[in-house]
């Protein structure tokens, strides 16, 4: 039976405006998240529901599991200034995870914001694959956009992977002029990333996912999107988080978030 | 340390049947059996309400769907569900392993949609009561009929007739006189009521000017209702002589308690599952270690020990 963990705060980290590095204590989290997996976290006793994050790292070794997020409201900002030490009532790890790419296919990891934050676990086990599994698979291409440059946060937890992102700012302030999806689309012209040659991981805001997901399709190019939503229970209870879907035969239905995703086939979602 | 001999007895039994403790899951909460069972004892609960279903299937409104309030939230959901033929082939043969009572929550657009699903669901085994949903804010129509009293007595009735099920009328808070759905719910054959359902409620955007949820208007559930449902028990248990069935921000063992002092005979959780997904065995763990602080054997002696 799963049960809810009793996470330790073990310390916060301000990365950005508004933006905090947070790490817990967690021996299963940390040993099972997959990339694409989210917790659910009680931020306090005075909020009614928790609030998903997704996985940013983790370390299985020292047993902990690591979160990025942004303050929006009363929940993050009650997390954010949470004392080092809390025990925090977190339910975890949700949800389903991204699907390798097939062999010998690029995966390019087009992030928006903080939708960097599952895809950076991702480029950690395409990493690790690289170095464990035989016929090498191909090293994963990052491509993250932010609004302005003071926001490209955590570049040295890319670092430390060997992952070098390309980034694209909203003002020009660092690297590409204009959106991931458009330095993407930019690569997509200069590179050999037609049908059978790439598989791309989209995270980001909605709007984003969607041009993300036109442009795939458009090029055949496969393309897997995490989505996000308001979650009240999120393991799958309430239908509060779902999105419109086409099935098999075409028609459309809902699909829940957080049980059936967050990661979906893009082709499979109605924007 | 509590002995195994010490532990008080939760059982009830209402409408003929027998629960292990008063505290169910309502419906539209609890998923379809299999996501809590994965997170939560289920022998611990009395019973399992499904979500509404009704006779063809619903997609359900557009999200969003929810929206955290001050000390609850709003849902339209939509009634989204499979249908009937869907729910009987797909859901009830995993629902009738589970080692509770398994109720049938069933909602339809006019009287003779519930007479059809009461009769369907009386050829299939495992199902110890229906819960007759007269009260859903989120369709047009569903609060309407539900909180008039000449309509509920008819719908009662037909459901009545088409079912040897025992039936559980289930009310709306949105009326003024609730007692008057109670007893014309009572005079045509209820076996008990469950009171409340949501209470119709709205939340605005004020940076972006636009309603929160896509359908504008839901249901508030959670805390913020607490008070109103006691009433509402209170004021049903007055009317009229069935067990009476209390729902309405149960967060806690103590909560259950108020209910129960007030007249219920069983309870239901609801939001709180969202939060805790094992909320329904954690508050009935509280409900016996209350007992026990009251020096009481049996949940039964709580009930309707209110002193006014
Ligand atoms: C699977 C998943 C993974 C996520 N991963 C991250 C992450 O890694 N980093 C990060 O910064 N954010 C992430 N989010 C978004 C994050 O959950 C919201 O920003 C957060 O819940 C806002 O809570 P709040 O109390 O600060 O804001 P409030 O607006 O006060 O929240 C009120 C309610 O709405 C919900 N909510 C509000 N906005 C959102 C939103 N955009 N998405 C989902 N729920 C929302 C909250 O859960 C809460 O129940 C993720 C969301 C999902 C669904
Ligand atoms: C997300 C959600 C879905 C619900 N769906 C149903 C439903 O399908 N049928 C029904 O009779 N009640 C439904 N309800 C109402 C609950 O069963 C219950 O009456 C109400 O939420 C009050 O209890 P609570 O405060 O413990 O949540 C729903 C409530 C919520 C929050
Ligand atoms: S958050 Fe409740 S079903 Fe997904």
């Amino acid at each position: 039976m799963n049960r809810p963990r009793r996470a330790t705060l073990v310390w916060t980290r301000r990365v950005g405006p508004n933006v905090y590095h947070q790490r817990f204590s967690d021996s299963l989290i940390a040993r099972r998240a997959k990339a694409g997996q989210f917790v659910h976290l009680l931020p306090g006793s005075d909020h009614l529901f928790r609030r998903a994050l997704s996985v940013y790292a983790t370390d299985p070794r020292a047993e902990t599991f690591d979160v990025l997020h942004q303050v929006l409201g009363a929940g993050t900002r009650c997390l954010a200034h949470q004392p080092i030490g809390t025990v925090i009532d977190t339910l975890g790890p949700l949800g389903n995870s991204f699907t390798p790419p097939a062999r010998g296919t690029t995966p390019v990891l087009v992030g928006g914001g903080l939708g960097m934050a599952p895809l950076r676990l991702w480029a950690a086990e395409l990493m690790a694959a690289r170095s464990t599994r035989r016929g090498k698979p191909v090293a994963p291409i990052m491509i993250l956009g932010v609004r302005t440059r003071e926001l490209a946060v955590a570049p040295y937890q890319l670092r430390t992977l060997h992952v070098h992102p390309h980034w694209a700012t909203d003002d020009g302030s660092l690297g590409f002029h204009g959106t991931a999806v458009d330095l993407f689309a930019d690569m997509l012209r200069r590179n050999d990333w037609g049908p059978g040659h790439a598989m791309v991981y989209g995270c980001g805001p909605e709007p984003m996912m969607k041009a993300l997901a036109e442009l795939c399709i458009a090029q055949q190019v496969p393309c897997e999107v995490s989505l996000e939503r308001s979650m009240p229970c999120g393991y799958g209870v309430c239908m509060g988080c779902v999105v419109t879907s086409r099935g098999a035969s075409g028609y459309e239905t809902y699909r829940r978030v957080c049980r059936d995703g967050p990661v979906f086939d893009a082709a499979a979602i109605v924007f | 340390m509590t002995t195994r001999a010490s532990r008080p007895d939760l059982s009830v039994t209402l409408a003929g049947v027998h629960f292990a403790t008063p505290i169910w899951t309502a419906s539209g909460t609890a998923g379809t059996g299999e996501e809590i069972a994965a997170w939560c004892d289920t022998g611990k609960l009395g019973g399992m309400v499904t979500k509404s279903v009704s006779l063809e299937p619903r997609p359900g409104h557009p999200y969003p769907r929810t929206v955290e309030t001050a000390s609850g939230m709003l849902n339209a959901i939509g009634l989204q569900n499979k249908g009937i033929e869907a729910f009987i082939a797909e859901e009830l043969p995993r629902l009738r392993q589970m080692p509770t009572r398994v109720i049938v929550n069933v909602v339809g657009w006019a009287i003779d949609e519930y007479a059809a699903l009461a009769h369907r669901l009386t050829r299939e085994e495992g199902i110890d009561a229906l819960e007759v949903n007269l009260s859903c804010p989120n369709v047009s129509r569903g609060i309407d009929n539900g909180a008039d009293p000449g309509w509920v007595g008819e719908c009662t009735a037909a459901v009545r007739a088409a079912t040897t099920t025992p039936i559980i009328i289930k009310l709306t808070p949105n009326t003024h006189d609730i007692a008057s759905l109670a007893r014309a719910a009572a005079d045509h054959g209820a076996d008990a009521i469950s009171a409340i359902n949501t209470l119709v409620g709205m939340a605005v955007n004020h940076n972006t000017f636009k309603p929160r949820l896509a359908n504008i208007t839901g249901g508030l559930s959670g805390p913020a209702i607490k008070p109103v449902a006691l009433a509402a028990v209170y004021k049903i248990k007055k009317a009229v002589d069935i067990p009476v069935i209390g729902i309405g921000g149960i967060m806690s063992g103590t909560d259950a308690a108020e209910f129960l002092i007030v007249g219920a005979s069983a309870v239901q959780v609801g939001t709180a599952n969202f939060r805790h997904p094992d909320a329904t065995t954690r508050i009935a763990d509280e409900l016996g270690a209350y007992l026990q602080s009251k020096g009481m054997t049996r949940v039964t002696d709580l009930i309707g020990r209110l002193e006014v």
